[in-house]
């Protein structure tokens, strides 16, 4: 019974909002939204028998509380940052004080629907609910209503929406494998798991191959991947947090879920060099394009395509063990990258561009934006892997299940590392070394309250996690490995 | 009542008249005939729904008929036509990549294809019944063509169209290969007509400039009312 509290609290939120007029009631029921959302996800978690007694709307295991958990504090995070942010973008009229309630009951509504799509218990409903998300991220990316903006969210719509088509022959083709001789059939993910080794297996792998399409673009997943850095780099900050952190997620679960699907029957070792070759191409582009970035949130987007082909190379690999890094890689990754996001958001409010198009001039960084600055750093470490943040111990193992497989794999991945760090840190120390000319320099940027304690935070529990086993994740990460679908020795 | 026999042929040419259509929307420049070229493929797509529902003997086929009807072949392009109506621009002259005649030439490989590679895949349907495959193939058919029509053309309104014919080819797909229940059928109507709604607002946007976007969304009453429902 505690899921209903998640539509119920929506419902009060969204009514709530709707009656208010001015900003600071209407973010702070976007953070009351967002933290009561993570409360409820750590209720459930605390209660392992309420987990099958939900509604038909609902399915509960460790995999999707994982996914929760990680979308409830990246959306309260955000909806916090987003309390000074947003201000300060009416404040200089880069957003229209009417659109603060269209802002923020879309906010409301991105968190709804992609909790519904991790619970989704039917791989319909999941479709419908992703589906979802890409419109109402787009609203939010459009929100500033400047040219590029709409630019950006149509690209995001027109692709994100025609692969999820796609995906959507890829659900009738499910569900005509699983239709019985007397026309029922179900589509839950768990249905599916436990037949999906008798049924044909050519129309299994047509139908994965129909259905990776769309997910593959929901995660930024090369060639699909054109709409991702427009999009997350011209969103306001908050928004390119979570869409960077929590919806390139949700096609990712999607991907997990089919991986395990696949893994029942004898087209796995197909599917999974599929996987790997995508994740290979993916991580190129990307790591090659870091190169030539001029932009902070541009080059922080490329990172999380980076990421996220390194991702599908992880579920391509298969092994438990790998997925099991995977998972850890996914925690890591959304709370680093939003800690990188709310950074540059920073940056981009002290070092914005007057001129329509232009980049932002960053120069005197340590003197005007130390704090922002020291967090950039700190998560430019981080995201490229060193050692103490998470990310190298989800790098480390998933690199050496695929070296089981051929040495190939992390020798060309490791060099591709290397070239996305260099990237990173050339940026950085281009950055560095500017100073503005006597009187060039534009007003010094007060950071709100607001804005810093999301980034303290993510950053404290990135070092955090980097540094020690919380007590229980190694067990639920293990258990949410079990619920795709793939267990053996190993763990 | 139409007997079998009849509604096999009738279905046929159903079937032929939507890929006729699907090449109309490859190469129309005049945007008001696209609004009514893709109303007349929702019809037929009406047609067809209403066809199997005779052949199969199920009701549901009538609702989804019933509500295609309501949304794709009055709804939608009574909206796009107040849009452009508002946008003042008849004619979408250029495309990318393909001009028309080789789209179409490369549309004839796609529907071979497609035939080939389900006549693998989908080989049971094909011995068990022929129209069926035949249908499922010229789904995915229009499905391409739509996609085709997205990247070749070159304003955002016009690619909402070939969006909108790809929803077809899913929708006709799903008629022939299986039935899917009811209520996702509706729901995913719902959540396009929500994608058809954002989208159109942002074409407008992209098609005309900002300042007069601005003014636009407000004489509308879209910014204030439409956008927040979604």
């Amino acid at each position: 019974m505690i899921l209903l509290l998640y539509p119920v609290l929506t419902v009060l939120i969204l009514l709530l909002q709707g009656v208010q007029h001015s900003h600071r009631p209407m973010s702070l029921l976007g953070v009351l939204h967002s933290a009561g959302t993570l409360l409820i996800t750590i209720l459930i978690i605390a209660r392992p028998d309420e987990w099958s007694s939900g509604s038909p709307l609902f399915m509960v295991d460790h995999l999707n509380l994982l996914m929760m958990l990680i979308t409830g504090v990246i959306f309260t995070c955000a909806s916090i940052y987003a309390v000074g942010y947003i201000e300060g973008l009416v404040m200089t009229g880069d957003l229209n004080r009417r659109s603060l309630r269209i802002f923020y009951i879309g906010f409301s509504l991105l968190l709804f629907v992609t909790t519904m799509a991790f619970y989704a218990p039917n791989v319909a409903q999941f479709w419908i609910f992703a589906e979802l998300t890409t419109v109402f991220s787009a609203v939010l990316v459009a929100i500033l209503a400047v040219k590029e903006n709409i630019d950006a969210s149509l690209k995001y719509i027109f692709v994100c929406s025609t692969s999820m088509l796609f995906s959507f022959i890829g659900v009738i083709f499910l569900f005509e494998l699983m239709r019985q001789p007397d026309g029922t059939g179900s589509l839950d993910w768990q249905a599916i798991l436990a037949v999906a080794s008798s049924r044909d297996s050519g129309m299994l792998a047509i139908a994965c191959i129909f259905f990776f399409i769309g997910f593959a673009a929901k995660s930024g997943i090369v060639p699909l991947h054109t709409w991702l850095p427009e999009a997350h780099a011209k969103a306001p900050s908050a928004v390119s947090a979570v869409l960077s952190g929590v919806v390139l997620n949700v096609g990712m679960y999607g991907i997990l879920r089919m991986t395990g699907i696949v893994h029942q029957t004898s087209i796995a070792s197909q599917i999974s060099l599929i996987l790997i070759l995508f994740g290979m191409l993916t991580m190129s582009v990307a790591c090659f394009s870091m190169l030539r970035q001029k932009g902070t949130k541009r080059m922080i987007a490329f990172s999380s395509i980076e990421n996220m082909g390194f991702l599908l190379l992880a579920s391509g690999v298969g092994t438990p063990v790998a997925l099991f890094w995977m998972l850890y890689h996914i925690i890591g990754h959304s709370v680093v990258k939003s800690g990188l996001f709310f950074s540059a958001g920073i940056l981009h409010r002290q070092y914005k561009s007057h001129t329509a198009g232009g980049e932002d001039h960053i120069a005197d960084l340590f003197r005007m934006q130390p704090f922002a600055a020291a967090a950039f750093i700190i998560g430019s470490v981080a995201i490229i892997g060193t050692p103490l943040f998470p990310l190298f111990l989800s790098k480390f193992g998933i690199l050496l299940e695929a070296g089981k497989l051929s040495l190939y794999i992390p020798l060309i991945t490791l060099l591709l590392f290397a070239l996305a760090g260099a990237a990173i840190f050339r940026f950085l120390i281009a950055i560095m070394g500017e100073t503005f000319a006597a009187g060039e320099a534009p007003e010094q940027y007060i950071v709100p309250v607001w804005m810093k304690a999301p980034v303290v935070f993510l950053m404290a529990l990135s070092v955090l996690m980097g540094l020690l086993m919380l007590p229980g994740e190694e067990a639920f990460l293990t258990a949410a490995v079990h619920d795709i679908g793939i267990s053996g020795v190993g763990l | 009542m139409i007997t079998n026999e009849v509604a096999v042929s009738l279905l046929r040419i159903c079937l032929i008249l939507v890929l006729i259509s699907a090449a109309c929307l490859l190469s129309t420049r005049n945007l008001s005939s696209l609004v009514r070229t893709y109303a007349l493929q929702s019809l037929i797509l009406v047609a067809i729904a209403l066809l199997i529902g005779v052949l199969e003997q199920k009701s549901i086929l009538i609702f989804i008929a019933i509500l295609t009807l309501a949304s794709k072949v009055i709804g939608i392009p009574w909206f796009i036509r107040i849009i452009q109506q508002r946008i003042r621009i008849q004619q979408d002259l250029h495309f990318h990549y393909l001009q028309p005649a080789s789209a179409l030439m490369v549309s004839i490989l796609l529907i071979l294809l497609v035939y080939l590679c389900f006549l693998q895949v989908l080989h049971d349907l094909f011995t068990r019944n022929s129209l069926f495959f035949l249908g499922s193939v010229i789904g995915v058919s229009l499905m391409l063509m739509g996609l085709i029509a997205i990247f070749s053309r070159q304003l955002a309104i016009t690619k909402v169209i070939g969006y909108l014919s790809m929803e077809n080819g899913v929708l006709l797909f799903g008629l022939f290969v299986t039935e899917l229940p009811f209520i996702t059928e509706f729901v995913i109507m719902v959540d396009l007509i929500i994608l058809v709604l954002l989208t159109t607002i942002l074409t407008v946007g992209m098609d005309s400039s900002i300042d007069a976007y601005m003014n636009r969304l407000k004489e509308f009453h879209l910014w204030s009312e439409e956008e927040v429902n979604a």
